[in-house]
């Protein structure tokens, strides 16, 4: 660990894109959601759901039907957030609160149930692990194809439209609840499929509690990211990068790893004073 | 007709609960293993909340552990009420609760009297000789006692040399944390038979005492054990009605700072305080164990720990593992306070009509940054008296790990309880019942783990604010249909500027 240099550090880089994967891939998700006006404070819960599904469905029915199950049960609760809140008009903060509590206290129950108590006793793995190259690739290409979609296609541009200002959009003829429809399943799919990367790819089990927070720092890169795919992408390869270096030093400085740990919640604490990153116009608002 | 209205603002939670209740009893029969239209499946559900029923309210025992466990969640609950009042959305009841509970347990081990002071020692060079060599049962009982690297360090003691001022210091900073330690026994008839104590010293040790009595008593028995070794000196306690009130307060300050910064945010800045509290707790955890792994550790133990509470500023507490103590009757007072504050006061008004609308109470002359800060400040203050209570109640020490979870079951509480004081107490007995009866009956029912609590909690936010709206939707403008649009048509708009009317 002494000397210097990049060449030191290399490995850390590599690392922190593999810790950063699934920020970024949640934090697509948070920003497509958030774009088309729905806070979706639920990416933690959706990610440890997806990691679920993907085992269970990946012990049944092999890797493919695993990744298949996972997104399939983003894309649903991600319908269940945006009925939730728009049929059922309930805040768009509890509605996330509820399935963040819902994910994790029913993935634990059904670990438990289906798992560790059933006979014979079984375990959560999977013998195989889809390339992690996949889901790393995935993660430097979206947020490029993202910014694309967004800032330069029509469908891009009437899901901002819907996010800054519904009543104009359909003035303009654009059906905001539509569009809403779009990005939020889109929002729970790529949720999912981040979920599905910690259980299918990085590692071959599902734990409980295993995102451990990852989906608050996802949403914490949405906001330093200034909702933006590549300034999303950006920070969470910082916080990623972080992230290792403090795995690199746990054992020889205690100090820091605390430091460490902490750095991607005060970052966006310092964003939101120093910055003021203003969030869609209408996020969060009730349907007019 | 006040009543009236009082038992129809109950109907919504009430039914929300049963609601909740169905669905986890859906959820049970689901998963219980046996083929679904069998009578076990059937039945299961029914067995389950049985069992967490009696597991609540079923015995005084299960009674008091349902109100213990209903102590902090009545604290958060309030917290998180008080913020929504306000508009404002507190997810950071978890990390005020840290804070609190950490700044309660500083307080209360770091005004305490030390029971062996370096200058009390006369002949410093046989004390350590004494402790190292351990001749007699006493010195053998204190030296056992002392933590290990001081025993070490205590052994390559060498009276030859000159005395090592901090090696004086750390046994005698050791030992006064043995003879303080509420669950160390000093006195033994036989260990003390040989040592010539008076008649009322002996009387006294005989009767056992407890809390600051003890530790004088230990003092006094150590003075004797060695005579001429020990300048007498009589101990000081700071006594309980400052003490206690001191820590208390102490974990109000440390909860109410730690959510002055997602209120001042929110008032200058405009941060969106849901992120700013969820991010302030996950670095809560972070401080908290920085904190205890060097400032506020208890250094002569291995575990992140601080050390014990003196009990000067401890609450009174049942000492039956029902973990019931005066908490609860200070969090009843705390409901009382935020009944009155929010209904009877002109700050209270201020702040719930911030939250009814911040426009028009700034039009009305309302200070509304202010009262976002007042609201999560006294939302702090009660979350961070949540943690004090589990410290000075219940464990009389902060430790690494210390809540888990509690955050957002305190969402959960203030919702069903909509929001006001009364409600807010049922609604924290109720979830206390819940996390109670859960965890008695996955002791009794097999193969079904408590977190069916969970689903349950998270059932009842849901239904709670959901209102049904059959609602037609407003018409979209008709469009001529479009030509062919090109990705050209469609120039980048600088986000946000063109949309904002």
């Amino acid at each position: 660990m002494s000397g210097g240099g990049g060449v030191v550090l290399l490995p850390f880089f590599v690392s922190a894109l593999r810790q950063a994967t699934p920020l970024v891939l949640a934090g697509l998700g948070g920003i497509l959601s958030e774009r088309v006006g729905v806070v979706n404070i639920a990416l933690e819960g959706i990610m440890l759901i997806g990691a679920f599904v993907g085992i269970c469905a990946g012990q049944a029915a092999g890797l493919g039907a695993g990744l298949g199950a996972a997104l399939v049960s983003g894309l649903l609760i991600g319908l269940l957030h945006l009925m939730l809140v728009s049929r059922f008009r309930l805040n768009h903060v509890i509605s996330g609160v509820a399935i963040n509590i819902l994910a994790l206290q029913g993935t634990t129950y059904l670990l438990h149930v289906l798992y560790d108590h059933a006979e014979p006793v079984r375990t959560p793995v999977v013998p195989q692990t889809l390339p992690i190259g996949l889901f790393i690739g995935a993660a430097i290409l979206l947020p490029f194809v993202f910014h694309f979609l967004l800032y330069r296609t029509a469908v891009g541009l009437r899901l901002r439209a819907v996010g800054e200002s519904p009543e104009s959009a359909r003035m303009a003829g654009i059906d905001p609840s539509r569009l809403r429809l779009l990005g939020v399943t889109l929002s729970g799919l790529l949720a999912a499929l981040a979920g599905s990367y910690l259980s299918l790819s990085q590692n071959n089990r599902f734990s409980e509690n295993m995102v451990s927070g990852r989906g608050f720092i996802a949403l914490a890169a949405v906001i330093c990211g200034r909702w933006t795919p590549l300034g999303m992408a950006g920070t969470a390869l910082a916080f990623g990068f972080f992230d290792s270096l403090q795995y690199g030093l746990q054992g020889t400085v205690n100090v820091p790893t605390d430091f460490l740990q902490a750095l991607p919640y005060v970052c966006t604490i310092l964003a939101a004073m120093l910055l003021r990153p203003v969030p869609p116009a209408a996020l969060g608002r009730e349907e007019a | 007709m006040r009543s009236a209205s009082r038992v129809r603002s109950l109907r919504q939670p009430f039914f929300a609960f049963l609601l909740a209740l169905v669905v986890a009893g859906v959820f049970v029969w689901l998963t219980s293993g046996e083929p679904l239209f069998s009578p076990a499946a059937l039945q299961k559900p029914f067995v389950v909340f049985a069992a967490m029923g009696k597991g609540a309210f079923g015995g005084t025992d299960s009674l008091l552990s349902t109100l213990a466990k209903a102590t902090p969640l009545l604290f958060t609950g309030l917290a998180v009420a008080v913020a929504l009042r306000a508009g404002l959305f507190n997810i950071g009841a978890e990390g005020q609760l840290m804070l609190g509970g950490l700044a309660a347990a500083w307080v209360g081990f770091a005004l305490v009297p030390t029971v062996v002071r370096p200058d009390d020692i006369k002949d410093p060079a046989r004390f350590l000789t004494l402790l190292r060599d351990a001749p007699d049962p006493v010195a053998q009982t204190l030296k056992k006692s002392l933590y290990t690297p001081t025993r070490s360090l205590l052994s390559s003691y060498d009276a030859a040399r000159p005395l090592d001022p901090s090696l004086l210091a750390t046994v005698c900073a050791n030992l006064s944390s043995v003879l303080r330690d509420k669950d160390y026994a000093f006195y033994e008839k036989n260990r003390f038979a040989s040592v010539s104590l008076s008649p009322e010293l002996r009387r006294e040790a005989e009767t056992k005492p407890t809390g600051t009595a003890k530790i004088q008593l230990n003092r006094r028995l150590l003075e004797a054990a060695y005579p001429g070794l020990f300048a007498p000196r009589s101990l000081t306690f700071v006594p309980p009605w400052v003490h206690l009130p001191l820590a208390l307060l102490a974990g109000a300050l440390g909860g109410a700072l730690w959510a002055f910064v997602p209120g001042i945010l929110k008032a200058w800045r405009g941060a969106h305080e849901v992120i700013v509290t969820i991010m302030m707790n996950y670095i809560a955890i972070n401080l908290t164990h920085l904190l205890l792994l060097s400032p506020l550790k208890d250094p002569f133990t291995q575990a992140t720990k601080t050390p014990a509470v003196s009990p000067t500023a401890r609450l009174w507490s049942l000492d039956n593992g029902t973990n019931f103590s005066a908490g609860f009757f200070l969090a009843l007072a705390a409901a009382v306070a935020v009944w009155f504050l929010m209904r009877r006061t002109a700050l209270g008004y201020e702040i719930r009509a911030v939250g009814l609308g911040a426009e028009a109470a700034r039009a009305a002359g309302v200070p509304v940054g202010r009262r976002m800060v007042n609201a999560m400040l006294l939302s702090g203050a009660l979350a961070g008296l949540a943690g004090a209570v589990e410290v000075l109640g219940i464990h009389g020490r902060f430790f690494d790990a210390f809540s888990g979870g509690l955050g957002f079951d305190s969402i959960a509480v203030a919702l069903l309880g909509n929001l006001n004081a009364w409600g807010i107490t049922l609604s924290a007995v109720l979830f206390g019942g819940l996390s109670n009866g859960a965890r008695a009956m996955q002791q009794t029912v097999a193969n079904t783990p408590k977190e069916i609590a969970g689903i349950v909690q998270a059932v009842v936010i849901v239904a709670v604010g959901a209102r049904y709206v059959r609602r037609t939707k407003p018409p979209v403008t008709p469009q001529p249909p479009p030509r062919q649009e090109t990705a050209q048509d469609v120039t980048p708009v600088t986000r946000g500027e063109e949309a904002r009317p």
